[in-house]
């Protein structure tokens, strides 16, 4: 099962990817990184898993007139070469996102600082020059990485003179960034990356910058490569390094030229594709079981939102089949990804913006697990588990024994008195709920349509405000 | 003066007040009549009037009472000056006072600005008793005080801002609106209906007021309705050139002709009771209004390149989005911000006159507001405001010499806020305050001195014990369980009344406001502001020490009015920018950020002297008159300059200056407004400059008397008759929403 739904994951991400490359044509081709946990390792690499439909690069390999099959692999190292245009955003020259770095559930674990160490030196590729070289002094590629919240931010007035939050000096200034120049790396060689979700999921993109060597945007036009790698505290070896190439500029033929004169000596094969691992990565203990995956969670990232809706509806459009059983896109498991998925996906959407209806809750039961509120009839649950998920949960009375659910939110904090739904039985279970000073231990099931019923309600003594 | 004397005069100045509205011919309606300010010459009546039976007062003397020349730091709207100004907003009906600006988020919303300070530093009263709306809080918070109701306007500057708390420094805005009747009608059933249209939008405003009353009983019923559809304006909403400098953007989404989701829909009514005795007077209020507004879209909705999650990759190779458009469809990408706003005031009033020997009048007034206001997007709602708040004064009105008069009162508010949902960068909190405060005015021979004293105490109490910034791995913010800020006020002026018609004020003041609930405790990103807050919970007062120098001299022909003032804040509570940004859709801290669209400047609350310094002046003269009417001319210009200590402060007016000409007598008026707004180029620390821009308004009014029954006012208003592109430098959304463009607004009003 581990392995079935291993696969599945990986070759759903690869979907995922792919729709990204394809649709790029048009703008930059870029690939995000992806990052996973093998062990006591981290990798990173390009598609996870070789010879899955999902993992088809023809659409970037063609759009670089690389040979057919072949991946940007540098030639001498073999390391992933990742692509990305300083000019993939209106306006902005000198300055990408790109690329991004991506983890689907649970291949980190949760909450796990992920960080990336800069190494070697700028290189610098000219029309003129058709030949890689170091890059001039007077240029140089800024990188910001993310601010590391365990010595960067305090969140506590006293250390702030008051400030509900504020920064260290040593999170302030170039110290903060990260400087590939010719001569090396300057500034912090390492800074956080991001932290991975509760679900052991990451999405992040960094900011890179074009500079000269006093910090102002520019740089004369070619393409530029820079080397790094990703580590995690909580594991002992950090990823094989890798190479960022960026396009300042040049035409795409020009672009291609600098690409092939670093992966010129090697064509494919699928078997030397970089950090692939075809077994089955070791998942860290602390990891939730790897069946929590939800239907309906199209690219893995822990929710279902409205990119989940539209790739099963892109999905869909090409009459794709179920990659595997249990296929998250295949909501009614017919073997086919059909719109009505994408409808049973939308029912299911926990985020805003989407088909649940979503009101404020009331902060007042953030003190209390659950509340009562007698006179406007409605029941604020702080915590409610549902398997590994936790949602803040509003309920109003309808009837005497009836609620209907009002509002639903994922809640980030979390406390030791959860109430618990069970998603087979339906049964929600709240340990203590306050009404009028007094507390109650409850019972009730969803009886469909967001409607719950009141089965049990029993006061719980000795207990006071 | 006994009480006796003073019910007598106040009688007194009723029937000369009557018998002035008589003479202009528009009677008490929606409101009284006449003048804007103490520059209005005196009315004459015409021979025709004269032979009216009512005519037999002593004119000239009423006259002189009820044009009393005002405090120079004062300045009332109400009449045919009021319904002529009247907007949709109190910020754009005020817009034309010396002083005050509109600070604009489209045109739903438009708050006062006064000298420069707007927010948690100038009160907004209604009668008296605070509007309580969660407008100090956010600028894209509409004021919860209907013009349509106002029967009169005071903008005060001064000592008597005293009365009014810590969150008077900048000034009080009161807008008085009859709804607790405090005399009877002149006839049993009295009223107006009033209708305009304005052709910018197509909006209609609707309005009526019934006054019913005999012996000690009078009732107040009125109610209103205004609706406007998307404003009309010239050009481009969004200033592309703006954007693309500030943000590297090109190719936005972007409209001609119209800012999108501007249209509002407003409805309400009030009903009031009142016992009128002799020796005082009771009454109560229920009123309801609601609001339906939308803003403009910020700048997070204005690169089309830019969706979360890789959407923006995804959805153009989707060819059939059919049923899915609710979530994936334009609006669901980009959606609408929609206000919907619900108060519900109960407001109690009671005087005594003369209880006891010195002592003139004991007041109470007591006003409960029940405010709830929900953000929507795409119709769902995303975060809830609620105020609720008690306001409650008793005050003690004494004539304790000949030549010494004032009042000793008590003040407390009780508040209970909370903003809840998904931007609650503010958490629930009780905010209590108990003032006690007295003005005393000395008068000796020539010379008039003032002095206000306050002392006020304030408690802040947080209901959750921890913080949590949304989306964030950080632990929670530890709260203080209670914050107690202690704030004294004293001013003193004199008036020196160096000629029969002319006088000379000086005005020192220095009054403390204590940190409002949004400076101690906001957490999180504030998309209006398009900044990241981050509350403060050591802030301390704010002090501001101000000197007011001012001069009023009103003939018969000219008046010329004009006030300096200079003022010192100390700890000046402002935004520091601490250098960090806030990505939006990853809620991510960083350094920096490629695309500053997505991305919000994290401000810290904190605290640095600040300096504003400015003026106002008016002057006017009769130049001619004519068989027909008289021609006069009015000058104008204000401004102010603000400075921190490193840079100026955002968001301040520009010079301002213009004329007007008018010429009209008491049947009809017709007046041309030009307006000169130059460049701010001050702009403030991350702020852009404001071009300059021409303002040519002109009006023109009828009245019409069909026997003595029903009389009627016709009046016509264009704005913006150039057309000009306006951005004013006030209004947080100039880049993205302008001033409307041209506009005629047609009226009639029927008084019964």
């Amino acid at each position: 099962m581990t392995q079935l739904l291993t696969v599945r994951q990986f070759s759903q991400m690869g979907l995922l990817l792919t729709v990204i490359i394809v649709s790029s044509a048009v703008q930059a081709v870029h690939l995000d990184v992806e990052v996973w946990g093998e062990k006591d390792a981290l990798q990173a690499g390009f598609c996870h898993t070789p010879n899955i439909v999902g993992c088809d690069l023809d659409g970037l390999t063609s759009g670089l007139n690389l040979p057919a099959g072949s991946l940007p692999i540098e030639a001498s190292t073999g390391k992933a070469i990742f692509l990305a245009d300083f000019q993939d955003l209106p306006g902005g020259a000198f300055k990408t996102k790109n690329p991004g770095f991506q983890a689907i559930q649970n291949a980190l674990s949760p909450n796990e600082p992920i960080s990336y160490r800069a190494l070697g030196v700028l290189k610098y590729w000219s029309t003129t020059a058709s030949a890689w070289e170091t890059a001039p002094a007077t240029t140089r590629i800024t990188l910001f990485g993310g601010l590391d919240l365990s010595s960067g931010v305090f969140n506590n007035p006293a250390q702030c003179n008051g400030q509900l939050l504020c920064f260290s000096d040593a999170a302030q200034g170039t110290g903060k960034s990260t400087q590939f120049t010719g001569a090396g790396i300057q500034g912090a060689p390492e800074l956080l990356l991001d932290v991975a979700s509760n679900q052991g999921a990451l999405h992040t993109h960094l900011n890179f910058f074009l500079e000269n060597a006093q910090g102002q945007l520019g740089g004369p036009d070619g393409a530029y490569l820079v080397e790094m790698q990703v580590f995690s505290r909580s594991r002992s070896t950090p990823s094989a390094p890798f190479l960022v190439m960026f396009n300042a500029g040049l035409s795409n033929e020009s672009f291609t030229a600098a690409l092939s004169a670093l992966v010129k000596t090697v064509s494919k094969p699928a078997s030397t594709l970089p950090i692939v691992n075809p077994s089955d990565p070791a998942l860290p203990v602390s990891k939730p079981p790897i069946t929590s995956f939800t239907q309906g969670d199209a690219d893995l990232d822990g929710d279902i939102d409205r990119v989940d809706i539209a790739l099963i509806l892109l999905a869909a459009q090409k009459n794709e089949v179920a990659l595997v059983e249990g296929d998250t896109r295949d909501m009614d498991n017919d073997g086919a990804i059909s719109r009505q998925d994408a409808t049973l996906a939308r029912a299911k959407c926990t985020l805003r913006l989407c088909n649940i209806p979503v009101s404020p809750l009331n902060a007042s039961a953030v003190d209390e697990p659950a509340v009562f509120n007698l006179n406007t009839k409605t029941l604020d649950i702080r915590d409610v588990q549902v398997q590994d998920q936790h949602f803040q949960v509003q309920m109003q009375l309808e009837d005497n024994t009836h609620l209907r659910l009002k509002a639903l939110q994922p809640q980030t904090k979390q406390s030791g008195q959860a109430s618990e739904y069970d998603v087979v039985s339906g049964e929600l279970s709240i340990p203590t709920m306050s009404a009028d000073q007094h507390y109650y231990q409850v019972r009730m099931r969803n009886m469909g349509s967001f409607q719950f019923e009141v089965e049990q309600v029993e006061e719980i003594k000795g207990v006071s405000e | 003066m006994s009480i006796k004397n003073a019910i007598e005069r106040k009688m007194q100045m009723n029937i000369l007040v009557g018998y002035l509205i008589l003479l202009v011919g528009t009677n008490q309606a929606l409101a009284s009549d006449e003048p804007s300010s103490a520059l209005s010459p005196a009315k004459k009546s015409t021979p025709s009037e004269k032979h009216n039976a009512v005519i037999e007062m002593e004119a000239v003397e009423v006259i002189g009472i009820a044009e009393a020349p005002l405090a120079p730091q004062q300045s009332t709207l109400k009449g045919k000056a009021l319904q002529l100004q009247q907007g949709d907003t109190l910020g754009k009906t005020l817009e034309q006072e010396l002083g005050v600006s509109n600070a604009s988020f489209g045109p739903g919303v438009g708050l006062p600005v006064v000298r420069g300070l707007t927010g948690s530093r100038v009160r907004l009263l209604q009668s008296g008793i605070g509007s309580h709306d969660a407008s100090s809080l956010s600028p894209d918070h509409a004021v919860a005080i209907e013009p349509l109701f106002a029967e009169e306007i005071n903008v005060l500057r001064g000592p008597e801002t005293i009365r009014y708390g810590g969150n008077a420094i900048g000034g009080i805005v009161d807008v008085k609106d009859n709804r607790i009747p405090e005399h009877l009608p002149k006839k049993l059933v009295a009223g107006a209906l009033e209708s305009r249209y304005d052709t910018n939008g197509e909006g209609t405003n609707s309005a009526f007021k019934v006054d019913i009353g005999k012996e000690w009983l009078a009732v107040n019923v009125a109610g209103f309705f205004r609706s406007r559809r998307n404003t009309q304006i010239p050009g481009q909403a969004i200033d592309a050139a703006y954007i693309e400098q500030q943000f590297g953007l090109s190719g936005i989404n972007n409209v001609a002709g119209t800012i999108p989701n501007t249209d509002s829909e407003s409805l309400g009514g009030s009903v009031g009771l009142s016992w009128l005795g002799d020796k005082g007077m009771a009454g109560l209020s229920i009123s309801h209004s609601g609001n339906q507004y939308g803003v403009p879209k910020g700048s997070h909705a204005i690169d089309p390149n830019h969706l979360e999650g890789g959407l923006e990759l995804i959805l153009p190779q989707i060819k059939d989005l059919s049923g899915f458009e609710d979530i994936l469809g334009p609006q669901a990408l980009f959606p609408n911000i929609r206000l919907d706003m619900q108060q519900t005031r109960y407001d109690f009033k009671s005087e005594w006159y003369e209880p006891l020997p010195g002592i003139e009048r004991i007041g109470f007034r007591y006003g409960l507001v029940d405010y709830q206001h929900v953000e929507l997007e795409r119709g769902l709602p995303f975060t809830t405001f609620k105020n609720d708040v008690g306001e409650g004064r008793l005050e003690f009105d004494h004539h304790a010499l000949k030549d010494l008069t004032g009042s000793v009162g008590v003040q407390w508010i009780n508040r209970d806020f909370s903003a809840l949902g998904v931007e609650t960068y503010v958490p629930e909190t009780q905010q209590d305050s108990l003032g006690f405060y007295t003005t005393q005015a000395y008068t000796l021979n020539q010379f008039e001195f003032k002095v206000g004293l306050r002392t006020e105490q304030s408690w802040v109490n947080p209901s959750a014990s921890v913080l949590k910034l949304r989306g964030s791995a950080l632990p929670a913010s530890p709260l203080p369980d209670d914050l107690k800020f202690q704030a004294e006020s004293v001013s003193f002026a004199i008036k020196w009344a160096f000629l029969e018609q002319a006088n000379l004020t000086l005005t020192l003041n220095r009054s403390k406001r204590s940190p409002d609930i949004q400076e101690l405790l906001s957490l999180g990103p504030h998309l209006s502001t398009r900044s990241f807050d981050i509350g403060n919970v050591q802030l301390k007062n704010e002090t501001v020490n101000m000197l007011d120098l001012g001069i009023d001299w009103q003939t018969d022909l000219v008046g010329f009015r004009a006030n300096a003032y200079y003022n010192q804040t100390d700890d000046f509570i402002y935004q520091r920018n601490t250098g960090f940004v806030y990505e939006v859709d990853t809620e991510v801290i960083r350094q920096r950020c490629v695309s500053a669209a997505e991305c919000l400047p994290m401000y810290a609350y904190d605290q640095r002297d600040a300096t504003f310094m400015g003026y106002e002046a008016e002057a006017k003269s009769i130049l001619t008159k004519l068989q027909q009417g008289d021609v006069s001319l009015k000058l104008f210009s204000d401004y102010v300059r603000g400075t921190l200590s490193d840079g100026d402060v955002p968001r301040l007016p520009p010079l301002r200056y213009g004329a007007e000409l008018g010429f009209g007598n008491e049947v009809w008026n017709t007046a041309l407004r030009y307006t000169r707004s130059e460049a701010q180029e001050r702009a403030g620390l991350n702020e852009n400059a404001t071009r300059g821009f021409d303002l040519l308004t002109a009006t023109a009014d009828y009245q019409l008397k069909l026997g003595d029954a029903v009389q009627f006012s016709l009046f016509v208003k264009a704005s913006n008759l150039l057309n000009e592109e306006m951005r004013s430098s006030v209004s947080f959304l100039r880049n993205y929403a302008p001033e409307p463009g041209r506009s005629f607004v047609f009226g009639l009003r029927a008084t019964f």
